[in-house]
């Protein structure tokens, strides 16, 4: 119990630091790529940090109460993953925090923050599903949903390469990057008025990004316990496919909401259905 | 004793109901009313108390008395209904009356050998089922008190219709309990027909056009059912020769039960408004609020869902057990679509009670011992939180003359505590620690080797997510510059939303209590291993577990952060006005964004018509698994 307890402490501790820094990275290499200089590696926490100490603007209360359940539920889903909890029970938690992310900005009376709010909605009617799909298939290899049992499987990746490759498009639409950056985009220089954080701002915009982190560290996390022999290798993995929806971002161009509904559910019911019945046939 | 204390159950409401009809003058009729509905909670405790159940229990000095009343009552009954039909010119149901009226006589009189069989049996279903119906049905008849002052009021309706209808809904709540408790098919047929007459007479309470248009519709598809039914026993009786439930629950061979199982699930199906059959259910809301209410949660729609869980331990692992889990599933996901496209909240709720109803037919066709759990847990949360919902809509309904969600946009402004009640209720209904999550996530994992199935949950999970949150958003929207009103309850309905607020808050924090207490027994009862254990907050099975208290605390935790930020914020924040790009923003005026509804996938319309074919086609496959 202790032991956990300090397991839980040290992921909440060490993922926004790890998220921050790739976020980081994301901005150099996205400035590379645009053949730009680009900000110091640090700036997200630089940004972060400024935001916390910024004067306190508000529409109304119920945004205060929205930024924080985003935050803790993102917290505890972390959390949960390091203790290797019930892995469809974490994403059941991660959603209820997006639930209020998505009732926040919707409150807010604002034309921009309603609009970005209900785009945020369809990209996660979009990845929703395939998370969950994930889940599934996961079940279909290891008979088990508890993250303890599904990591004494080694080598995951090679009985799920299809759903690797949702979970890299998960990893897009959770960003909000290109081609699915519909509700805001995640580089703040892209756009004027960011969809969905219009209205949130100071402190609790900074809660937010913090939030965000921790979600990224959780994606790459699931992508990691593909490869749960070697968590280093698995960690590599993750960072190839971070990588690999970088250069996505910059080299595609904004879609739209019926494209990305369109897509992204026939993609991932036909990977599912392919991939587990190549699961059944392999063995 | 204990057998008097059932069949009080069944006739006290019953006949205090004919009584409430004899009462004109409006404070005693309440104050009968309300201690009626005291009493038939009182019941429904004490049976939880007392009864060593499961167990069949026997009034023999009664037996006879009963069994005569129901006989003559099934036939003035159909009788009834065959005048109704040609009242409202609605020749299916004349159609389908006359068809049970044919095989009940030729049963009833040239079939049937009369020998005495048990007049209850009780187990920890019935015991839950009854709970409902009466905790949670005699709230909604409490908020009926200030309901249909304002109602009658508003259609100035004089002289007053509320003996009648307070009336119906008390004998409804008695044929309910009849439905749960019966040990004799016949009478459990008689109640079923019974709960059939009395949401016609409550749908069609208004009189008007369309309301008796809605009521006959219901007529008619319910009376179908209840023909289903009434063949489903008659195959039973041809093939067992018995028609009391436990006998039948304890056949060993099961060679011939399919058919009839057949039967009977279509009867609950059109019972609990699955497709191809959801048209009455939705044109039920046409009545005042709380029949809808009623009829969504409590009663009514959750006969079905029980006769269904009730007879599941007969077609475990048949394939019509699978093809019934697939046409659930379908369902499910059909109406979760169906619900997007509304703007309507009733018709949400409507599309949502089919859906959660779906999925509830979903996993006890799955027919593991975690599926029946799932499926009674959803059972019960369901009946809570569509209870509360409805009531909410009601309310802001008679406040602001609007049932569209479009027009609840800063809801949190004019009427903050019927607002904040429905987020609760809303919250409660589809996300995480509460009840109907869990039980959702317990139905996931056990179909998750069953690919289609659950590939078809994870969709509508996440559609269900979609319709729930934006009505959230419109719900709370507003500034700090909005225009702010007191609200003035009134006491009945105040009490009534309340309780059940609490209701569904406290049964989703003692999950592990009620699972304990009377679900893991009932699959006991029904001679399955348990799979699933519960201690203190955490429910789990050999394949992964959900455990509730960290959720509640981080939900703690935020609701204090929050508290002190905001406090901190009254001193130190700039009040702003939304974002609009430098245009003068005028609180009044605000900006119109309509919700995304989807319409370009879904049109109501020709989505319905094409899933009522799918689900026809279904129907047709649940047969062939019954047959073959």
């Amino acid at each position: 119990m202790i032991k956990e307890i300090g397991i839980f402490v040290v992921a909440v501790i060490l993922a926004p630091l790890i998220g921050g820094f790739l976020s980081g990275i994301d901005r150099k290499l996205t400035a590379f790529i645009q053949g730009r200089y680009g900000p110091p590696i640090w700036q997200p926490f630089y940004d972060v940090i400024k935001l916390l100490y910024k004067q306190r603007l508000l529409v109304n209360d119920f945004q205060v109460f929205s930024a924080y359940m985003y935050l803790l539920s993102a917290i505890l889903s972390v959390g949960l993953f390091a203790i290797k909890a019930d892995l469809l029970m974490i994403l059941f938690i991660m959603s209820v925090g997006l639930v209020f992310y998505i009732a926040g900005a919707l409150s807010t009376k604002s034309p921009y923050s309603q609009v970005g709010a209900q785009r945020e909605l369809m990209q996660m009617l979009a990845y929703e599903p395939m998370l969950i799909f994930f889940a599934i298939a996961v079940y279909n290899v290891t008979g088990s949903f508890n993250l303890a049992q599904i990591m004494t499987h080694g080598k995951l990746l090679l009985d799920l390469p299809l759903m690797f490759i949702l979970l890299g498009l998960v990893l897009t639409i959770k960003l909000k990057k290109s081609p699915f950056d519909l509700s805001a985009s995640e580089h703040a220089h892209q756009e004027l008025v960011r969809g969905i954080l219009t209205d949130y701002s100071g402190p609790y915009l900074a809660l937010i990004h913090i939030a965000d982190w921790y979600e990224l560290v959780l994606i790459l996390a699931m992508i990691a316990i593909l490869w749960s022999q070697n968590l280093v290798i698995g960690a590599l993995i993750a960072l190839a496919t971070f990588f690999v929806d970088i250069v996505i971002d910059n080299i595609t161009a904004r879609m739209t909401v019926k494209w990305m509904l369109a897509f992204s559910w026939s993609i991932s019911i036909l990977f599912t259905i392919v991939n587990i019945a190549y699961i059944y046939f392999r063995r | 004793m204990q057998s008097n204390l059932l069949l009080l159950s069944i006739i006290f409401p019953i006949i205090a109901g004919i009584i409430v009809l004899f009462l004109r003058q409006s404070s005693i009729r309440k104050a009968f009313i309300a201690a009626s509905l005291g009493v038939i909670v009182l019941l429904s405790l004490i049976m939880l108390a007392t009864l060593k159940v499961p167990d069949i229990f026997n009034s023999p000095a009664y037996y006879n008395g009963m069994d005569v009343a129901i006989k003559i009552g099934d036939f003035a009954l159909l009788l009834y209904v065959l005048y109704i039909s040609f009242k409202i010119k609605e020749w299916r149901a004349t159609f389908f009356a006359v068809l049970q009226l044919v095989p009940l006589i030729y049963f009833e009189f040239f079939m049937l050998k009369e020998h005495e069989v048990a007049m209850f049996l009780v187990d920890e279903l019935s015991i839950i089922m009854n709970l409902i119906i009466s905790i949670v049905g005699s709230l909604i008849a409490l908020y009926a008190f200030g309901y249909m002052d304002h109602h009658e009021e508003e259609k100035h309706v004089s002289p007053t219709r509320q003996p009648r209808f307070f009336a119906i809904i008390l004998i409804f709540l008695g044929a309910m309990n009849g439905v749960v408790f019966s040990n004799n098919l016949m009478w459990m047929y008689f109640f079923w027909e019974v709960t059939t007459l009395s949401s016609f007479m409550l749908i069609s309470h208004d009189q008007t056009e369309e309301a008796i248009r809605n009521a006959a519709r219901a007529l008619w598809i319910n009376m179908m059912g209840g023909f289903a039914l009434l063949l489903g026993i008659i195959f039973i009786y041809t093939n067992y020769n018995t028609i009391s439930l436990v006998d039948v629950l304890s056949i060993k061979d099961t060679a011939y039960i399919l058919l009839p199982m057949f039967f009977i699930a279509f009867a609950a199906f059109t019972k609990s408004a699955q497709l191809p059959f959801q048209s009455w259910l939705l044109g039920a809301m046409v009545a005042p609020t709380p029949v809808s209410a009623l009829l969504h949660s409590s009663t009514m729609v959750k006969a079905g869902i029980y006769v269904l869980l009730r007879f599941s331990p007969l077609f475990r692992s048949t394939l019509l057990s699978d093809f019934i889990a697939i046409y659930g599933a379908f369902t499910f996901l059909a109406t979760a679509f169906l619900a997007i496209s509304q703007s309507n909240a009733k018709r949400i709720l409507a599309y949502s009670t089919v859906s959660n109803l779906g999925l509830m037919i979903a996993s006890i066709g799955i027919n593991t011992s975690s599926a029946i759990a799932a499926a009674i847990l959803l059972l019960i949360f369901h009946a809570v939180s569509k209870a509360l919902l409805f009531l909410c809509v009601g309310t802001i309904e008679q406040h602001i003359g609007s049932r569209d969600i479009e027009d609840m946009k800063g809801l949190v402004n004019r009427m903050p505590v019927t607002a904040a009640i429905t987020f609760i209720g809303i919250l409660t209904l589809m996300a995480a620690p509460f009840g109907m999550l869990v039980s959702k996530w317990l139905i996931i994992e056990v179909a998750a080797n069953q690919i289609w199935i659950s590939v078809i949950l994870a969709i509508g999970s996440a559609l269900t997510v979609l319709y729930y949150t934006r009505w959230i958003g419109n719900l709370l929207s507003g500034t700090y510059f909005s225009k702010r009103s007191e609200e003035h309850m009134n006491t009945t309905i105040g009490i009534s939303l309340y309780s059940l607020t609490a209701i569904a808050i406290v049964l989703s924090f003692a999950i592990s209590t009620l699972y304990n207490m009377l679900v893991m027994p009932q699959i006991l009862n029904m001679k399955m291993d348990v799979a699933l254990k519960a201690v203190k907050g955490y429910l789990y099975t050999s394949n992964g577990g959900f455990t509730i208290y960290p959720i509640f605390i981080t939900i703690g935790i935020a609701i204090v952060l929050s508290l002190i930020s905001i406090r901190k914020s009254t001193r130190v924040a700039v009040k702003t006005t939304p974002y609009t790009a430098g245009l003068t923003y005028v609180e009044e005026d605000g900006y119109d964004v309509k919700n995304y509804y989807l319409t370009t996938f879904a049109t109501e319309g020709i989505l319905t018509k094409y899933f009522n074919y799918i689900s026809v086609a279904l129907i047709a496959v649940i047969l062939g698994g019954a047959i073959l």
